[in-house]
Formats: structure tokens, sequence, C-alpha cells
């Protein structure tokens, strides 16, 4: 098995691979380029073919953010989780602010009902 | 009981005319259908502005039901005039009083007696707030802040249940269910009920405003007016005012500096939002209910008809959506089924065929028009014979509608361009998910190596 293995060759197919998986995408990034200006010329090649030029856009900003040193600050998924409970809560307190107003005006009616 | 006979009279004499004006227009349904269906859809329309009441919520409701009623019809309902004379401030006061339990003068520090809008169930009045109050969400509203009051007008809703019962009644007549003949009457009657009654409690539309302003908390570009809750009931709803353009006055709003083109971009983006992240849209935009304020925003205004998605609808939206963007016919009908339009095996080539006619004709890049794809897209279901489902139709008109509204604001937005990096980053989000993946990869590593080996 050993004896058969030949690294060059090996690498030479591993290079060639990628050679021609980045010309795909190149081709695939520059299509979906085009059409974003002067519109698609239809079918399903069209979506990833503008899906890929999206994701070139994304990794130019990554680079570009890499070289600066900045990076994107992420939302806190509790801090959205914690957001939603605020909001919840103020919910409920709008609806019970309501509810009383509700009550008080049935009260007063029926104070004014009974004099 | 002698009043609901009266009604009763003049809503089949008025129905009656517009028929046989209709004919008469469509000289005895000789022309073509289209001449035909507009000539009589322009008589409704007249019709229902004659009676008022109920039938200008039937007619609005028609108008956001291009699939149910056809485009002619809908379109013409979408001009309807909600125009009433305004009612005194004095038969208001005590609806405000009774329902809020103070004295109109507890409750603000003032109120205009002079109407600031007047339509079929409300009418509204500007006041001034009398105390602080801290709304669900946004900053404190302080005392003297502005507010409108919005409030049902005495007797509109008997009148309104009255009009729908006498409506009901009429659609069980055998001219009227073969005129409407393709309409589920029942069902649309039944709709329109629930929407009337939940029109008449204004405490819907105010929880709404609500969410509306949660979910656009981080857009500093969308205002929706904040909610005064210790001033509402069923029948009042005080919120803060919020002073702007509409958009038939947008060349006076330009000369104030606004930009016209960047909101045009924001609200289409803002839109997509509401659908695709939110899953609750407004989708009754028509230019009164939206407002450019003078600080470079856009106002929602009036929460009538809201759509509601869930979160698989909204990604099979998203996939629709990416199919009339990219000219993909294919990828539009598969996720369409799984909305509901379920095309019958049969007619899915000549389907597939006239839907990528359309796309061609409608959809070709620089010059997209979505409402005549959108109506032309439903159109061809309807001849089709494909049942659409209430909520797909209510979405199409809506897009169609938020174009519309964009176009107003800048005539030259694709709204298609902007929709295209949205669609297609929310499906490439969605790919990353551990669920997608699990079902997507072993059929991707089937397809490579089914490639590789052929």
């Amino acid at each position: 098995m050993v004896a058969g293995f030949d690294p060059m060759k090996f690498f030479a197919l591993w290079m060639f691979t990628h050679e021609q998986a980045d010309d795909l995408m190149v081709e695939s990034v520059e299509r979906g380029q085009a059409g974003a200006g002067e519109g698609m010329t239809g079918g399903a090649d069209a979506f990833t073919d503008g899906f890929m030029a999206m994701v070139a856009e994304e990794k130019a900003r990554l680079k570009e953010q890499i070289a600066s040193g900045k990076v994107d600050e992420a939302v806190d998924p509790q801090d959205e989780r914690l957001e939603e409970i605020r909001f919840e809560v103020a919910q409920l307190r709008g609806t019970v602010e309501q509810m009383q107003v509700t009550l008080d005006a049935m009260a007063e009616h029926l104070l004014a009902k009974g004099a | 009981m002698i009043v609901v006979s009266a009604r009763s009279a003049r809503i089949t004499r008025v129905l009656l005319g517009a028929g046989v004006r209709g004919l008469f227009r469509s000289r005895l349904g000789l022309v073509s259908a289209s001449t035909r269906r507009a000539a009589f859809a322009a008589e409704w329309r007249r019709a229902f502005e004659e009676l008022g009441g109920a039938f200008i919520k039937l007619g609005q409701m028609i108008s956001v039901r291009p699939d149910e009623f056809g485009d002619e019809l809908a379109g013409e309902m979408a001009r309807l005039r909600d125009q009433v004379a305004p009612i005194p401030f004095a038969r208001l006061a005590p609806v405000i009083e009774r329902s809020l339990g103070a004295p109109i003068g507890e409750l603000y520090a003032s109120i205009d007696q002079k109407p600031l809008a007047t339509a079929s169930v409300a009418q509204v009045h500007a006041a001034v707030l009398a105390r602080p109050y801290r709304p669900v969400w946004g900053e404190e509203l302080p005392a003297g802040a502005e507010v409108v009051v919005k409030v049902i007008r005495p007797g509109a809703a008997d009148a309104l249940r009255a009009d729908v019962a006498e409506a009901r009644r009429l659609a069980t007549r055998r001219v009227v269910r073969w005129m409407l003949r393709g309409v589920d009457v029942d069902s649309t009657l039944k709709e329109f009920a629930d929407s009337l009654e939940r029109e008449l409690d204004l405490r819907v539309e105010g929880r709404i405003a609500d969410r509306f302003a949660f979910d656009f908390r981080p857009d500093p570009k969308i205002t929706v007016p904040r909610i005064v809750w210790t001033h509402a009931a069923r029948r009042v709803l005080t919120m803060e005012r919020i002073y702007g353009w509409r958009l038939s006055e947008l060349n006076e709003a330009e000369l104030a500096g606004v930009d016209a083109h960047g909101l045009a971009v924001h609200g289409a983006t803002a839109f997509m939002r509401q659908v695709m992240l939110y899953g609750r849209y407004h989708a009754d935009l028509h230019p009164s209910n939206l407002f450019v304020t003078p600080d470079n925003r856009i106002a929602y205004l009036d929460f009538g008809i809201v759509g509601h998605l869930t979160d698989a609808e909204r990604g099979y939206i998203a996939q629709v959506l990416a199919g009339f963007v990219y000219r993909d016919a294919d990828r539009a009908l598969r996720y369409s089924e799984k909305l509901g339009v379920v095309v019958p095996p049969q007619k899915v080539e000549k389907v597939r065929a006239e839907l990528g006619e359309l796309l061609d004709k409608t959809m070709a890049g620089g010059s997209t028009d979505f409402r005549h794809f959108g109506f032309g897209f439903l159109g061809l279901l309807r001849r089709n014979k494909i049942t659409i489902p209430g909520g797909y139709g209510l979405l199409v008109k809506s897009l169609a509608t938020v174009e519309g509204v964009a176009r107003r604001l800048y005539p030259d937005i694709d709204i298609m361009d902007v929709a295209k990096p949205f669609v297609t980053r929310m499906i490439g989000d969605s790919i990353g998910s551990p669920e997608q993946l699990q079902k997507r990869v072993p059929a991707v590593w089937r397809a490579a190596m089914r490639e590789l080996l052929a």
C-alpha cells in the first residue's frame, strides 16, 4: 500500500481540485455581481450566483475588519431575551393599567346609578 | 326594527341600482371580460361609498383580497373613500368619560373639539396629556405631551353589526350567490365580521402598535405612536401625536429636506423585516396610514389589518420571493405549495410555463414591476382554478402595496433590488441551522457522489 502511494501525485491532485473549485467559485461570484446590476438570467443557478456574490462581499468586509483590528460586537442573545422579558412585563403593566381604568369606570357608573 | 328595515330597503335599492348601471355600462355584458369587470367594480365601489358603515369596511377588506375578488374589484375598492360627516364633540365626550371613568378635564389638560379625522367607525381629536405617562415601550410621555384620542362613534357598533346581519341575509339570495360565484361568501363574511369586532375594540390596535414599536426598537428611522394605557378602553384609545406629511404631500416634505429615496428603500426593507424576521406585518399600508416625519423617519399608523406568519411560513416566503427575484419558477412553485398553493400534478407544467413567462415579462432586470407580477400570478392561479390561501393573497397584495408606496416616495425604486439581498441572506442564514444541516447534508453527499460516479 505504502509503496504505491505517490505523495507528489496526491498533492498535485489536491492542488488541482482546489484550483478547479476556486475558479468555479470566482466565476459564480462574477456572475452574481453582474446579476445584481443587470438582472439575472433566471433559474436555480441564479440564486446560487447571487448568494456567492453576497458571500464575497462578506469576505471583503471580514478582510477589512481583520486588517483594521476592529471586530463587530455580536449581540448577546441573553440581552435579547432580557429585552423580550422587559417588553412582556411592560405589556402586562399596560394591560393592568387599562383594566384598572375599566374597573374604575364601572365603579363610577354603579355609584352614579345608586345615587 | 323599523330603522333596520329602512336600512335594509336602502341597501337592496343601492346594490340593485349599481348592478343595473354595471350592466348598462358594460353594454349588457357584450364588452370584453376585463372591461365588464372594471365597469361593475366601479359601480360597486360607488354603491359601497353611498351605503357607508360596514360597506366601507367590507370594501376595505375586499381591497386587500385580490386573490378572492379579482384585481379589478380589489383595485377599485382601494380607492374607496370613507367620507362621513363629523359628529359634535358633545356626543363623544360622554363615551370618553364613561369609558375612562373620569371627567375629561381630569384626563386631559385640553382637548380640541374639532376633529382631526373622521371615519365611519371612529373619530379622532387632538388633546394634551394632563399627567406624565410611562408607555409600554419608549421614552416617557411628559405632562403636556400632545396626543390624539380615537373614539368609536356612538351607535357605530350596532349599525355595523346590523349591516353585517343584512349582508348575511342578502348573501342567502340566489342571485347574489350567482354574482359572487367563485367566492367563499360564508367564510368571507365570517372573516369580515370577526375583523370588524377586532376593529371595534381599540385595545387590539393599541397592543399591535406596542408590539411594532418593540419590533422596530433598533431602527431609528421607524416610529410608532406610543399608547397611553391609562387613557384606553374598548371604545377609546389615546396615543402619541405624530406630526408629518402624508405621501400626497411629499413635495412639501422634500422641500423641508426629507430624503425620499433613502426613506423609500428603508420603508421597503422595513416591510421585508416585518414579514421575514418578525412574522407580523402591516397589511393595510395605504398612503394615509403612513407619515414621513420632519426628522426623516417613517411613522406607521393605524394597525387595523395585520398579517401573522409562523416561523416555517417565513422561511417558505423567503424561498418564494427568492424564486420571484431570481426568476426561478420551480423554486417559487415548490415553496408556494408549502404555503398552501397546491397545483394538481396535471397542471404543474402549464402553470410553471405561464409563471416563467410572467416572470420574464414583469421581473426582467432593471424594470421589475411587482404589482403587475403579483396580481398576474394570482390571476394565473385563479384561471387554473387553484385555491389561493387568504394569507398568501394578502401577502402578495401587501408587497404590491409596499412597492406602490415606495414608488410614491421615489418613483425609480426597484423593490426586487431591495428584496434580493434580504431573501438571499435569509436563506443563506438558514443553511447553517443544525436541523437544516441534518436534513440536507446526506442529500448533498449523495448528489456529489452521483455526479462523481456518473
